[in-house]
């Protein structure tokens, strides 16, 4: 099997597996407009960002490196850009035009405020755009372009079995041809932290992780919460789990084994190859952005009991081997391996056939998410606006 | 009843550490159960009805025992555990971000 697949190779070298014109709400104020552009741009991804004014300090540059990294992701072939004010959508407009990205930014300042004006405008523009990036064609690359974020959602016990380790044989094959590979979750490492650390590339790495695990283990605490019954939540613990150590140590056989490199903040893009580690919170909505927000351009995505969540910029490959589960959810898995919990086929076989899989689906195969529209953007908060 | 009537086992043991098997279909109590631990195969006796993916404890567990998957802690036992006994949070309580 080749480690090759079919990209757009982007001005700035990078490679998307699509080519989304991508309608990028920089304020909450023109997140329906932007919606009402993209209803008339069929194929277009919306991603509406709820906030702007109040935010503050580390939420405010969280909130702005997850937009930069939104509208900077290679699946991004052009960005339409709407806002309130000049001021802020031109930083954003200078950031994608130095990428080479072709982007048009209208705001309502230039529209005297008025959204009609602003909606019509914005399709006119929109279909400029849509009609420029329809013009590229893929090519053959390497997987080292390939930047994956891997995630489970309401795991059970086939997870930690079968699915995730699975999960951790796609990500060394990655990693393994210079491409980038990552989990988040942290919450998800306590109890499995030592085996994190042991594999830290430096003393700074595993000091992070940690760190990263005091710090979701102190907030647990602090909010007066019992872990069980939150994480694992009802559906984990219906399905089996029955402690946060016992899901953590299946969670982080997604990692597989090669050495951490470093522990990036929520949608902060790694600035190397290799395996990393993202400190962030486990709900898929909010992971999922954290990882797309970092450039990955791909994402791999376990269940137990069944999730139909995926992520709108990125392409998220289902993955499931809960025999029940893998009967029922047809339209949800794009890849089930129940025989490998059963116990009639190699974990080793499934990941060569995932492996498959995830290049058809880096090459233009759609995934059922994306058929079905289940995608979105989700932007984790660290503090109260003023 | 065993959905798995012609596999050659019912459960796994992840690690010889482990005094869980993890069920591979839904099991019954009254069942003779094929647990597969490496190249072993052993027969246990459940105590209880074992749904899809639970577990249920092939070695005793003493009260604050620490019970173990993938040959790693995943809390302690808050109460005695026989063989064949469903183990699940009513009898298996974790042991990180408790309050004291």
């Amino acid at each position: 099997m080749s480690n090759e697949f079919r990209g757009y190779v982007r001005p700035s070298g990078r490679v998307g597996v699509r080519n989304h014109l991508l309608i990028l709400s920089v304020t909450g104020l023109t997140g329906p407009t932007a919606r009402r552009i993209s209803a008339c741009l069929p194929g277009s991804v919306v991603i509406d960002f709820p906030y702007d004014g109040g935010l503050l300090g580390e939420d405010r540059a969280a909130q702005d490196r997850a937009l930069a990294g939104l509208g900077s992701n290679p699946n991004a072939g052009a960005v339409l850009l709407i806002g309130a004010n000049t001021v802020r959508v031109g930083k954003f407009t200078e950031l994608f035009s130095v990428a080479g990205t072709p982007v048009t930014a209208i705001t309502l300042d230039e529209c005297g405020h008025d959204a009609v004006t602003l909606t019509e405008r914005g399709i006119r523009a929109g279909a400029l755009l849509s009609k420029v990036i329809s013009g590229l064609r893929r090519e053959p690359v390497s997987l080292l372009n390939l930047t994956l974020g891997l995630e489970c959602g309401r795991s059970d016990p086939s997870s930690g079995l079968v699915s995730n380790p699975l999960l951790g044989l796609i990500a060394d094959r990655v990693v393994d041809s210079g491409g980038v590979a990552m989990i988040g979750e942290s919450v998800e490492w306590m109890g499995a932290e030592h085996l994190l650390a042991a594999r830290a590339a430096t003393p700074d790495v595993a000091q992070k992780i940690q760190a990263a695990v005091d710090g979701r283990e102190g907030l647990a605490v602090a909010g007066g919460i019992d872990l069980t019954g939150n994480n694992p939540g009802p559906s984990n613990i219906a399905g089996g789990l029955s402690t946060i150590e016992e899901k953590s140590l299946g969670n982080i056989a997604k990692s597989g084994s090669r050495p951490i490199q470093s522990v990036v903040a929520w949608a902060e893009a790694p600035a190397g190859p290799g395996f990393h580690l993202m400190d962030a919170c486990s709900y898929a909505p909010e992971s999922l952005t954290g990882f797309s927000g970092a450039g990955a351009q791909l994402l791999l995505f376990t269940t137990g009991v069944g999730n139909s969540y995926v992520n709108a910029s990125a392409p998220t490959i289902k993955v499931g081997a809960n025999p029940e589960t893998s009967e029922r959810l047809n339209e949800q898995l794009d890849y089930a391996c129940p025989a490998v919990f059963s116990g009639d086929m190699a974990l080793e076989q499934a990941a060569e056939e995932l492996f498959v899989v995830l290049v058809d689906v880096a090459s233009g195969t759609r995934t059922w998410g994306e058929i079905l529209g289940e995608g979105g953007e989700s932007f984790s908060r660290m503090g109260a606006s003023i | 009843m065993s959905t798995r009537d012609n596999r050659k086992w019912d459960a796994v043991v992840l690690n010889p550490l482990d005094q869980v098997a993890t069920a591979l279909g839904n099991l019954s109590a009254g069942q003779s159960v094929r647990v597969r631990s490496g190249e072993v195969v052993e027969v246990i006796v459940l105590a209880e009805d074992i749904p899809l993916c639970h577990k249920f404890a092939v070695r005793v567990v003493a009260q604050g025992g620490v019970i173990h998957k993938y040959g790693e802690a995943i809390g302690e036992a808050s109460i005695d555990i026989a063989i064949g006994c469903h183990v699940h949070v009513h009898n298996l309580k974790s042991l990180r971000a408790q309050r004291n």
